[in-house]
């Protein structure tokens, strides 16, 4: 895991949560940590990605 | 107990007044209550209405009515479809104090306007985010072929009810490989459709950019009806197996495959002309953006709740939900440029095929108390890693069809069947030629499990 899910950042994840008007338990912290990292690691795969301007969002997705 | 006939042949049996509706129906109701102590893949018997469907069908054969070619034949519903006057909980506590449904899901409605007559809610992974069928308040879904391994999720409850013979057929969901997943390591046959074709009114809803609802069933012929009746019209013609071309999906997808799956796999490689290798770009990406737009979605779908009611969640569900609902703006529209981008390469893949072949599962199902598999020579979690060859095709929103391999001598062992969208006559034809050559079919249970 690349982070040690010190005070820093619970106090990051907390904030972020602040913002969408959600309160994680404190209970809840370490496990939302775990997960978000996981989910980190996707993201910087995706957006590693260079994607030409041209190319929209699929928000409405035909196959 | 025996296990019940096929669809096909229970209701052309009701039909000719060889049995009847509320026998079948009363028949299924006890063999769950005495086989599916094991297995635990039912939630909720549907018991008094279910009858009361089985009299009416009765009586309209009574009458001389015809009540439909599914006439009298008993199905389970994933427990996220709506059937009316039944509460949904997609298989949380969550949602249980919620108000009965007072519709069906259109596609559990166009079964019964069939004929077929709901029995049963089925187990599911809490809100259909997992792949184990590990179920905080409803319990682990075991599978049939062997108790102490995992059925598969999220729609485990649908493909181990069928794998018993419980049911002849089941209705599930796939996100990220919630009907294939299971499918494949029970051993029965399922089918994701083409995104958006097949209509999700009245089920509760996972990640709405991936979600497809789709059928479980012990035979091909049973698939195809069940699958044609939620659709709500007939497919076209098959196309002759001589005229599709079948390509071998590489790289990602050949790594991590269990000898005796891969083995299984050249078997039908060889049998369908040799399946030309094909490569599909960025792999990974496309997992990873399946995995980014279902945690992002999910984590929305239910931040309401989650403010409110964190507590009642299964842990492991609502710290993933959690972290969805955190994931920033930029990332998630990354995620659907992307799949913009891979729809381009998905289409130009199959301008030179018609079916792609590819594993569904590492291999076979992993043990309860060690849930877990090997990629890249890691041990990872099975609930969050078995759709490692799922994920990256759901993506793509493409019809998948997923094959349970015969003859392989262990445990189940499944195979995907890709088209290109709206083509599911094609995986129909080319299942239909394994079937009949013997390299694909339901896998029968051990003698022990029946």
């Amino acid at each position: 895991m690349s982070e040690t899910h010190d005070d820093p950042a619970r106090a990051f994840v907390t904030a972020l949560a602040r913002d969408i008007g959600v309160t994680i338990p404190e209970s809840c912290l370490p496990g939302v940590l775990v997960n978000r990292d996981l989910l980190r690691q996707y993201a910087d795969l995706v957006n590693g990605f260079a994607l030409p301007d041209t190319c929209e969002p699929a928000f409405d997705y035909q196959p | 107990m025996t296990e019940i006939p096929s669809a096909m042949r229970l209701a052309a049996d009701i039909r000719a007044g060889r049995t009847t509706a509320v026998i079948a129906v009363t028949a299924v109701i006890a063999d769950i209550e005495v086989r599916d102590t094991r297995i635990n893949s039912v939630t909720r018997i549907f018991g008094p209405a279910a009858v009361a469907a089985a009299e009416k069908i009765d009586r309209q054969i009574a009458a001389g009515d015809d009540p439909g070619p599914l006439a009298g034949v008993p199905f389970g519903v994933k427990d996220l479809f709506d059937v009316v006057d039944e509460v949904t909980t997609a298989g949380s506590v969550v949602l249980r104090e919620s108000r009965p449904a007072t519709h069906d899901a259109t596609v559990v409605a166009r079964l019964r306007a069939a004929g077929a007559i709901p029995v049963a809610s089925l187990n599911m992974d809490e809100f259909a985010y997992g792949f184990a069928t590990d179920n905080a308040h409803h319990g682990i879904t075991r599978n049939p072929h062997d108790l102490a391994r995992l059925a598969g999720g999220s729609s485990g409850g649908s493909a181990a009810a069928v794998a018993a013979g419980l049911m002849p057929f089941a209705l599930g969901s796939d996100t990220n490989g919630s009907i294939r997943v299971p499918a494949s390591l029970c051993g029965v046959w399922g089918l994701k459709p083409t995104f958006g074709t097949v209509p999700r009114e009245g089920a509760y809803p996972f990640a709405a950019s991936l979600d497809v609802v789709g059928p479980f069933a012990g035979t091909l012929e049973d698939l195809r009806l069940v699958y044609e009746t939620m659709y709500g019209a007939a497919m076209p013609d098959l196309p002759p197996v001589g005229t599709l071309r079948v390509g071998r999906l590489g790289g990602w997808f050949a790594n991590n495959v269990s000898e005796p799956l891969a083995r299984a796999i050249d078997a039908v490689a060889a049998h369908l002309g040799g399946a030309e290798t094909v490569q599909l770009p960025e792999v990974a990406r496309a997992r990873a953006a399946s995995f980014l737009i279902t945690a992002a979605e999910g984590g929305n779908l239910h931040l309401p709740r989650l403010r409110r009611h964190a507590s009642q969640y299964d842990p492991a569900t609502r710290d993933r939900l959690f972290a969805g609902a955190l994931l920033p703006a930029t990332t998630v529209i990354q995620a659907h440029r992307f799949r913009s981008w891979f729809r381009t390469q998905i289409h130009a893949a199959f301008r030179n095929v018609d079916v792609l072949i590819a594993p569904a599962t590492v291999g076979e199902a992993p043990r309860i108390d060690q849930p877990t598999i090997v990629v890249d020579g890691q041990n990872v979690s099975a609930r969050a890693n078995l759709g490692l060859y799922t994920q990256p095709l759901s993506l793509a929103g493409v019809p998948i069809l997923s094959a349970p391999l015969a003859g392989t001598g262990g445990l189940p062992l499944g195979l995907q069947l890709v088209a290109a969208p709206g083509r599911e006559a094609a995986l129909f034809a080319i299942a239909a030629e394994l079937e009949r050559a013997g390299l694909a079919g339901r896998v029968p249970l051990p003698a022990k499990g029946r």
